[in-house]
């Protein structure tokens, strides 16, 4: 009866996370207004609320913080498409056969993650966050991967279809090197979800760490029955977190995704969803599963122990497992599987509260030395940052380089960063005029930007956003060089920031208003000059406001014919 | 109520077109009898100047037999608003489209290879929709797998290029150019709107732009050129800056020859012809005249 309703739940969770798994690739293809679902993911969303006032953001980051407050981690099961990645890895790999093991609790590994991480992204370097965060590295993969194979699918079918299907999409400017890193961590992913399911969202995922803090608190827990159970260790061999301790009849919560599995598993539907209690032991519960231990060490007592002992915890389990297999063996057939396991896996538990400190504490103390150093790195180096971006230290630590900009841009002039920032800003987005150039007509990019990155821009404030300046270079310009007509430069400057000015023998050459460029790349896209641009833009450390263009009515024209 | 009258005229002018179809090849030697060389309409939008236009030249059925394919190629270069005058009107396109349609063209393609994101431009001109109400494939021409290499024997700088499959291989082309000012080649217009049928432009730019621009109108002549000048760029053309560039010419020239079409729109830039290289380029290979004096034009007020 109660399979049945569990069951459900299963289904709904997979629905779900199917659901948002689809969605949150197609964000990077359907029509930019459908980016604002990122909202539903956690570190865009605080991110934005920092950077200005967006209330979906906020209430979006409230929402999925008091339901973790409420019921758990819902979110790393239902909504984070990184987690549902790595739930199609470990399914696909192992055919859905995956028996899972419980795992170490690697409390201060996923704390000193997540606080160095922050404490580098507060002095001005958000690449470590950014690269461990599970939808910036999802948008990077889906438009390192996926976006390429579509755009060449595209071009393959609009080719063979005569043009009547597909339509020629601007060809990704693809990067090569992130490919490989998106490559390199996507094989990582993979390899952990099919060794131990989620292990990086409990041990590296910042986004669990934040969750995984509030879990602790919620209201309902998943939680053991007690007594009935025959330890038949279903719920541990489901349990894709490695949560559940079933000899101590205890479930972390806190590294609970909330996948629903163990509940289902249970054959006594003893696995239930209950508001939380402290947890207690009942000496039934130490005589069904035999745990007899020296007196002082039992489980009851454990935690008023470690209270009293905090550094001796690791040692006194240690004893009372021994204690505990010793006294297995002739018990139930199920134990047997138990007993093993723990053989190979010797229980870790935290580290005491002072050794939780020292690492989490050095942790951010190297990460607070580390980053200034790597932000100095960045220093003179300005490529041309897409219109939003404000200024270029702003844009280093408020970037998550989840590549929403990239998948939206329509001419593709944004493209990942090499070493173009320097090693803080990598894989940063930027703007690359070599063969492209920023569309005057959008601000698609600012308006798309899930982190707040960038702020959305009008287009009308876009048209007088200068995210670079032009210079032209005389000696390597067509018309002086060959003494032919070109302009193709003030041909495409949609400001008239470049002017064809007359020069000799009925030739023009160009002629540069800088006060109304806007550095959109669009003069050094178009100029034929070989090898190196006539008209070249360079980015600016910070943007500025050009001149709107002061325009003179044209004549108009007298009645009749001119000829 | 429009559309009703449109169609009226348009039946009126394909029957009137009927009609003198056998008169037509009197007039065709001679140039001066029958059919002028070049119409010049001034009139209160782009519509009426061109039914009022073709009519003179015989109407659309002159120059398509039915089940040809046709390729209607106006300026949609820029992602700019009609009213920036950018881009040809759409409702010429749309005039022009229909009327092909109903001289039984088997298929008309709307195409540009556009200097902006072709999405943008083609929904920003007006030009997309309007046509494909009006029954055309409106195509994109930013494909490179759509072009095909050619070799241009008349050439002087331009020896072989990239032209597209579809101007390449349709019966009939239709150049319908926006009149405007340009920065690089002076003034662009009928030659010079034909650049949006080739691939790779940067060439012509870093080779002899002029040269190039006359050399491509030899690849492919188109059999009927159209100039909106209705909405006329003056300034910061091609693609200009603000509506003060604009000014309402109320303009729009028809003709066989390019030269001579070009010649005439100069005159109404208000840009002497011979400060466009290319216009005497193209004299100079064989493909217009240049000496208005000599083109027998019909002059009518729409």
């Amino acid at each position: 009866m109660s399979r049945e309703k569990t069951n459900y739940w299963r289904i709904f969770r997979i629905v779900c996370a199917g659901i948002t798994f689809i969605l949150f690739i197609l964000v990077c293809f359907l029509p930019p207004v459908w980016s604002k679902a990122v909202v539903g993911q956690v570190l865009p969303s605080v991110l934005r609320s920092t950077a200005y006032f967006y209330l979906a953001a906020l209430v979006s980051v409230i929402i999925i913080s008091l339901i973790t407050l409420l019921i758990g981690r819902v979110y790393c099961s239902f909504i984070c498409p990184l987690g549902t990645l790595l739930d199609i890895f470990t399914w696909v790999f192992t055919l859905g056969r995956k028996k899972f093991r419980r795992l170490p609790s690697l409390r201060s590994l996923r704390y000193a993650i997540l606080v160095g991480s922050v404490i580098f992204a507060l002095f001005g370097v958000m690449l470590p966050l950014g690269l461990i965060d599970p939808y910036s590295f999802f948008g990077r993969m889906v438009a390192t991967m996926i976006q390429p194979v579509y755009i060449w699918a595209d071009a393959l079918l609009y080719r063979l279809s005569d043009g009547s299907y597909g339509m020629p999409l601007p060809q990704i400017a693809f990067s090569h090197y992130v490919f490989v890193i998106t490559l390199i961590m996507l094989v990582l992913l993979a390899a952990t979800a099919v060794w131990r399911g989620r292990i990086f969202c409990n041990s590296v995922c910042p986004v669990g760490t934040y969750l995984s803090f509030l879990a602790r608190f919620s209201l309902f827990k998943i939680q053991l029955k007690g007594p009935a159970c025959p330890g038949c260790t279903k719920c541990e061999a489901v349990c894709k977190a490695g949560c559940i301790h079933l000899h101590r009849q205890r479930i972390d919560f806190s590294r609970c995704v909330m996948c629903l599995n163990c509940i289902e598993s249970c054959v006594i539907s003893s696995i239930k969803m209950k508001v939380a209690r402290r947890y207690r032991h009942s000496k039934e519960i130490s005589e069904h599963f035999s745990l007899h231990e020296p007196a002082g060490t039992g489980l009851s007592d454990n935690v008023s122990y470690q209270k009293r002992h905090p550094h001796k915890r690791e040692k006194v389990h240690h004893l009372s497992e021994t204690e505990h297999e010793s006294s297995m063996h002739s018990h139930l057939s199920n134990q047997e599987l138990l007993r093993r396991r723990h053989h190979r896996f010797p229980e870790m538990i935290d580290f005491s509260r002072r050794e939780f400190l020292i690492s989490v504490g050095s942790t951010g103390i190297a990460a607070a030395v580390a980053a200034p150093l790597l932000k100095l790195t960045a220093a003179g180096r300005s490529p041309v940052m897409p219109p939003g971006a404000v200024d270029r230290d702003r844009f280093i630590s408020r970037c998550t380089s989840c590549h929403l900009c990239i998948s939206h841009c329509p001419s593709k002039v944004i493209k990942s960063a090499a070493l173009q920032y320097g090693p803080a800003g990598l894989m940063l987005p930027y703007l690359d005029y070599g063969n492209r150039m920023c569309e005057f007509e959008c601000n698609i990019c600012s308006n798309v930007c899930p982190t707040g990155a960038l702020i959305p821009l009008s287009l009308k404030k876009k048209q007088l956003t200068r995210i670079g300046l032009v210079k032209y270079y005389f000696d390597r310009c067509i018309v002086p060089r060959q003494m032919t007509s070109c302009g193709a430069c003030a041909e495409h400057c949609p400001t008239g920031a470049l002017e064809m000015k007359k020069w000799r023998k009925g030739l023009r050459i160009p002629t540069v208003h800088p006060e109304y460029c806007i550095g959109c790349g669009a003069c050094q896209k178009i100029c034929p000059a070989l090898p190196d641009k006539a008209v070249v833009v360079s980015g600016l450390s910070r943007h500025e406001k050009a001149q709107e263009h002061v325009t003179i009515k044209a004549e108009a024209v007298s009645d009749g014919f001119p000829f | 109520m429009k559309r009703r009258d449109f169609l009226k005229t348009a039946v009126a002018a394909g029957v009137a077109g009927a009609v003198m179809s056998p008169f037509r090849c009197l007039g065709k030697g001679s140039g001066q009898s029958g059919a002028p060389e070049l119409v010049a309409v001034r009139g209160p939008d782009p519509v009426t100047m061109y039914k009022r236009g073709i009519e003179e030249l015989g109407g659309i059925v002159s120059f398509i037999k039915k089940g040809q394919s046709v390729v209607v190629k106006p300026n949609i270069g820029w992602a700019r608003l009609p009213k920036y005058a950018a881009n040809t009107s759409p409702q010429l396109v749309e005039a022009i489209v229909l009327d092909c349609v109903k001289a039984g063209a088997g298929v008309v393609y709307v195409l540009d290879h556009t200097c902006n994101y072709w999405k943008n431009c083609y929904r920003n001109s007006g030009i997309e929709a309007a046509a494909e109400q009006a029954g055309a494939k409106v195509v994109p021409g930013n494909s490179h797998s759509d072009y095909r290499k050619i070799v241009i024997p008349r050439g002087k700088a331009l020896k072989n290029a990239e032209m597209h499959r579809l101007v390449l291989d349709c019966d009939v082309l239709i150049n319908v150019p926006v009149l405007k000012n340009h920065g690089g080649a002076v003034m662009t217009s009928a030659m010079k709107n034909l650049m949006g049928t080739v691939w790779d432009r940067k060439y012509f730019h870093s080779t002899d732009l002029n040269q190039c621009i006359a050399d491509w109108v030899t690849a492919r002549v188109p059999d009927l050129n159209i100039i909106d000048a209705y909405n006329m760029m003056r300034t910061h053309g091609p693609r200009g800056v603000n509506l003060d560039d604009v000014v309402n010419a109320k303009f729009q020239l028809l003709s066989k020859d390019i030269v001579a079409i070009d010649t005439a729109a100069a005159k109404i830039l208000g840009i002497k012809p011979e400060k466009i290289p290319y216009i005497a380029k193209g004299e100079e290979l064989g493909l217009g005249r240049t000496d208005l004096k000599r083109v027998s034009i019909r002059r009518i007020v729409a």
